[in-house]
């Protein structure tokens, strides 16, 4: 048989020819980044959907503000695609949770970008809390509480101003208007909370992402997968959760929007096996659809206080 | 899905991993050529499935490197990595030298065996450092640094140097183990070291490029070279230039469809597969095709100088329509045979009349002869009717190399079975 | 019984080097014993057929005495010296059906194999090495196939192959495995000539055969069922009572001392 050497020299001589024809063309792998005509812009890049609420609340008229999640991607798992990647490189700015919240893009923005990178959650005035059998990895869940969700509005004012000096005033301008609407969500939200009677003041989500709700709101919380959507429930686990729904006399289980569906399966399964109900759907770890009427940070949480409030009364 | 959305035709997007993602394309070429050759051994060996079975058995070595060192530093995880690899290596060979179990199932055996262990280890760690560990043993081209390509770098040149100064003896021991031990050359220690490199390799390709990419680069590549090459030799340099070819085009792709790279590496790898199936010299489609019209070509080009010669003999101008209807070919296929016979100086044509140069009667003849002697044949010893061996002999005669040897066979005959005169050797009339 | 083969008296005997010797050879294969005391001289230039049943032990006699195994008791000797001290003295055609036909490798990169054990590890054959695989394979007839596909021989063309790989080597004494299995009468044949050719220029061939059809030609035969039935020119030794005892099954006392010492476990 002939030997059929001539197909590696074929290969390379297509490869090179490819490269010789497409390296005429230059251009900027920006063109899909920066928006058309505006100098002077920088590109802010946010990773989950809350944070994007923000970045766009503070500079979205500003700047290129883009954000890497979509609204029901879950950030525990979420999976690189390579235009996140341009975007992590080419940002100026990155507002992230931290915490490890984003687990492949967070080792992605830690080796690859070159702008600032800010961790929102990772702040001195945010007292984090551990799960249950938790040594040392902190819950990163930590925007459900209307105060440390401001420490994050606040830090990244701060990032913007230094990143944007001549605007520093809008942002705080903005920034200043937007805390007061927390505060007054965040006062109506207990107040609709303690509407509840005591006794049924419970809750029992798909994982454990409420624990920083519980406490803004005063509201018992349990889940059955941890604080990573990524783990699944040991027998035992799902076995105490059940016993307590019993015990406790749970009227409501809730299934959230952005975790796998064996999670939610979970829920349903305890709730047939108890006497509660499944309550609705709760938005976790990401912000509802354009249209949803949970697709800014005020209205997600504003839905599920009034989720949780329904079908616990 | 978005996913014709997403597609982006923006040729300097193309250059983005270049300019970029240097680390994470070059790593990746690299893991490409070191998995690309390795996996030479691995498909010849059968054991396609260690790649995939080594990047699940090293879990337990890493959390248990961690729980030792209670922490993630670099070093110490890799060496409990490669350690779990050593190991699955020997216990592979233990479950399948010692019990009834054939090489593969034994792979399985342990590889879940170990994988299982793993993951009962790392539910009873602190919640927050599993994820720790899981990204810290996958990773992803996209997030390599230097220092990950460094190592992948020395690692690339251990395994090529080594596979190149022991290449005589690799080869003997992976094509015939027992002359090689007779020869007093030491085979388990060179499957060890085969092992040893790749589990180095499969730790290092998993932690800059992730799971996917490192088990099929251990396969695919050399499959489609092996299709391609009968020299071991060529055999590992095509599978490394597969390997890293795949590597470059996938992240490329990657980009330009907005696909994750890994996966995109893993898709162009199988083309090239798929390509040199279709084009293997000896068993693709391609050439297997092309092979046949070949055939066809000669067989039908010999019967037009039979047909030209019937018609001279009978006295007439080898016209195209006699010849085609002569030998049952249609006119513009006629003319192509035209165009073999006229190059190979058989025929020459002149006023629209073909005629046979010498070289192109003597050709003729010997088809006759053949034909007739081939018709004794088949009367004489395969005691086939007279009346229907022409369609036979229509066949046979080409292979008219023969005709000599069944004309001793057959002790010179003279006349066929139909009475006609057998041409003589030489072909004179 | 007789150790040595039955010699020609006018031969005279001090100018006889036996190439082959075995004493006692004992060997076990998973705790059970499968040789039993062998022994046997084969001098230079023989070629000794062995022929036994299945499980009689043949390949386990090949292993041992290749150097693959470690007997329980006994010698083996190749010119008086142990296989450990001249391994390259020892080479190997092995059986069609273990040899891996899919293997890229080419009719010369197999004989140039044969080279291997002398180079060592990281030895790299040169010119010179290449001329003479190409002489070796001249010695067997196949140099105008050196370049081919080993698939893409026929059953008598790669026992030559292995063969000339063997005298590569420069081995002395060669150890074919069933070379015989499915090849036709002439091929059968033309490997027989060129054992004569190799034997009457000093090797010393040993063949392993599972049945008898091509037992005549041997000069010596080993008939072999787990101990030596008998040793010598197959005309003296191929009796009905000698192969009755080689084919007609195991041994039954010795296969129920097996049995009786397993209960004791």
């Amino acid at each position: 048989m002939k030997e059929f050497v001539p197909l590696k020299r074929t290969l390379t001589l297509s490869f090179l020819a490819a490269e010789l024809f497409f390296g005429g063309c230059s251009g900027d792998p920006l063109d899909i980044v920066k928006p058309e005509g505006r100098d002077g812009s920088k590109v802010i890049i946010c990773t989950t959907t809350m944070i994007h609420d923000i970045g766009k609340i503070l500079a979205g008229d500003l700047h290129n503000v883009r954000g890497i999640m979509q609204p029901g991607e879950d950030p525990h798992i979420y999976e690189l695609k390579p235009h996140d990647t341009i975007l992590i490189i080419e940002a100026d700015l990155i507002l992230m949770n931290g915490l490890h919240l984003e687990a492949q893009v967070g080792h992605v923005i830690d080796t690859k970008a070159k702008g600032k990178v800010v961790r929102l959650a990772v702040d001195s005035r945010i007292q984090t809390l551990g799960s249950e059998d938790t040594e040392g990895a902190p819950d990163p869940h930590c925007w459900f509480n209307p105060e440390y969700y401001k420490v994050y509005v606040e830090k990244a004012c701060n990032a913007l101003s230094e990143l944007d000096p001549e605007n520093a005033k809008t942002y705080r301008t903005r920034t200043d208007a937007y805390l007061k609407e927390l505060d007054g969500l965040h006062a109506w939200g207990k107040e609709a909370i303690a509407t509840i009677p005591n006794e049924r003041r419970i809750m029992v989500t798909s994982h454990d992402a409420f624990q920083y709700f519980g406490q803004a709101f005063d509201i018992e919380v349990h889940a059955v997968a941890g604080i990573s959507t990524e783990q699944d429930p040991t027998p035992q686990d799902r076995l105490k959760l059940e016993a307590l729904v019993k015990k406790r006399g749970a009227k409501a289980l809730f299934i959230e929007t952005s975790v796998r569906d064996a999670l939610n399966v979970m829920i349903r399964q305890i709730a047939t096996a108890t006497d509660a109900k499944v309550g609705g759907v709760l938005h976790s770890d990401s912000l509802g659809a354009p249209g949803s009427g949970a697709d800014t940070y005020l209205s997600m949480l504003k839905y599920n206080l009034n989720t949780v409030v329904k079908a616990l009364q | 899905m978005n996913f014709l959305a997403e597609l982006t035709f923006k040729p300097e997007l193309w250059f983005f991993p270049f300019t970029h993602l240097p680390e994470g394309l070059w790593t990746s070429v690299l893991v490409g050529i070191t998995c690309g050759v390795l996996g030479c051994f691995v498909v010849l060996r059968r054991m396609a499935l260690i790649g995939d079975a080594l990047s699940h058995a090293i879990l337990p070595g890493v959390v248990i490197a961690f729980l030792i060192t209670n922490n993630t530093g670099v070093w110490g995880l890799l060496l409990g990595a490669l350690l779990a690899g050593l190991m699955t290596a020997v216990l592979i060979n233990v479950v399948s030298q010692k019990s009834r179990t054939k090489e593969d199932s034994a792979i399985g055996i342990v590889f879940t065996a170990l994988f299982a262990l793993g993951l009962i280890l790392i539910s009873n760690l602190p919640r927050g450092t599993h994820f720790d560990l899981k990204c810290f043993v996958f990773g992803i081209p996209d997030a390599v640094t230097m220092e990950e390509m460094q190592l992948m770098a020395a690692i690339t040149v251990l395994v090529i140097g080594t596979v190149v100064l022991l290449y005589h003896s690799f080869k003997l021991v992976s094509f015939d183990p027992v002359a090689a031990a007779a020869m007093g050359i030491p085979v388990m220690f060179f499957h060890y070291l085969l092992m040893g490199m790749i589990s180095a390799t499969v730790v290092a390709g998993l932690k800059t490029t992730g799971v996917i990419l490192v088990v099929a680069m251990v396969i695919t590549p050399a499959s489609a070279a092996y299709q391609l090459t009968n020299r071991f030799s060529h055999m590992l340099i095509l599978s490394g230039f597969f390997g890293g070819f795949s590597a470059i085009l996938g992240m490329i792709l990657a980009f330009v469809i907005n696909a994750p790279s890994g996966p995109s590496m893993v898709l162009v790898a199988t083309m090239i597969f798929v390509l040199s199936m279709l084009l293997s010299p000896s068993h693709g489609y391609v050439f297997e095709k092309l092979r046949k019209y070949r055939l066809r070509r000669h067989i039908d080009g010999e019967d037009v100088l039979k047909a030209i010669y019937k018609v001279e003999q009978s006295g007439e101008n080898a016209t195209g329509e006699r010849i085609g209807k002569q030998a049952g070919l249609p006119l513009d296929y006629l003319t192509k045979l035209y165009g073999d016979l006229l190059r190979e100086k058989l025929i020459y044509l002149e006023n629209n009349i073909t005629s046979l140069t010498d070289a192109g009667r003597k050709r003729a003849l010997e088809m006759v002869r053949s034909h007739r002697l081939w018709e004794s044949y088949l009367v004489d010893r395969a005691n086939l009717d007279p009346d229907k061996i022409h369609i036979h002999a229509e066949k046979l005669e080409h292979a008219h190399e023969l005709a000599d040897e069944i004309d001793r066979t057959l002790g010179h005959p003279k006349k066929d079975p139909h009475g006609s005169e057998i041409p003589n050797a030489g072909g004179k009339d | 019984m007789r150790l040595g083969p039955i010699l020609d008296p006018a031969m005279p005997q001090a100018t006889i080097d036996i190439a082959i010797k075995l004493r006692d050879l004992t060997v076990s294969y998973e705790e059970k014993p499968v040789l039993r005391s062998i022994s046997m001289d084969v001098p230079k230039g023989e070629i000794v057929g062995v022929v036994g049943p299945n499980g009689a032990g043949k390949s386990t006699l090949l292993k041992a005495m290749l150097g693959l195994i470690h007997p329980d008791a006994g010698d083996i000797r190749y010119y008086g010296k142990m296989i450990s001290e001249c391994r390259q003295l020892v080479g190997y055609v092995p059986q069609t059906e273990a040899v891996d036909w899919d293997f890229p490798v080419t009719v010369l990169d197999v004989v140039m194999m044969g080279h291997q054990g002398r180079l060592g590890w990281f030895g790299w054959p040169n010119e010179s090495h290449r001329k003479e695989a190409i002489d070796a394979l001249e010695t067997v007839g196949m140099a105008p196939y050196r370049e081919r596909h080993i698939r893409q021989l026929s059953g008598g063309q790669q026992q030559r192959v292995f063969l000339a790989r063997a005298i590569c080597q420069k081995a002395e004494i060669l150890f074919l495995d069933e070379p015989f299995g499915g090849i036709d009468a002439a091929t059968e044949q033309a490997i027989f000539s060129l054992m004569d050719d190799l034997a009457g220029k000093g090797h010393t061939l040993l063949v392993v055969n599972h049945d008898l059809s091509v037992m005549d030609r041997y000069n010596q035969l080993l008939l072999l069922n787990q101990r030596v039935v008998a040793y010598g020119p197959p005309k003296l030794i191929a009796t009905e009572e000698n192969l009755r005892k080689t084919y007609g099954g195991r041994l039954s006392l010795l296969d129920k001392a097996d049995s009786v010492l397993k209960d004791h476990l």
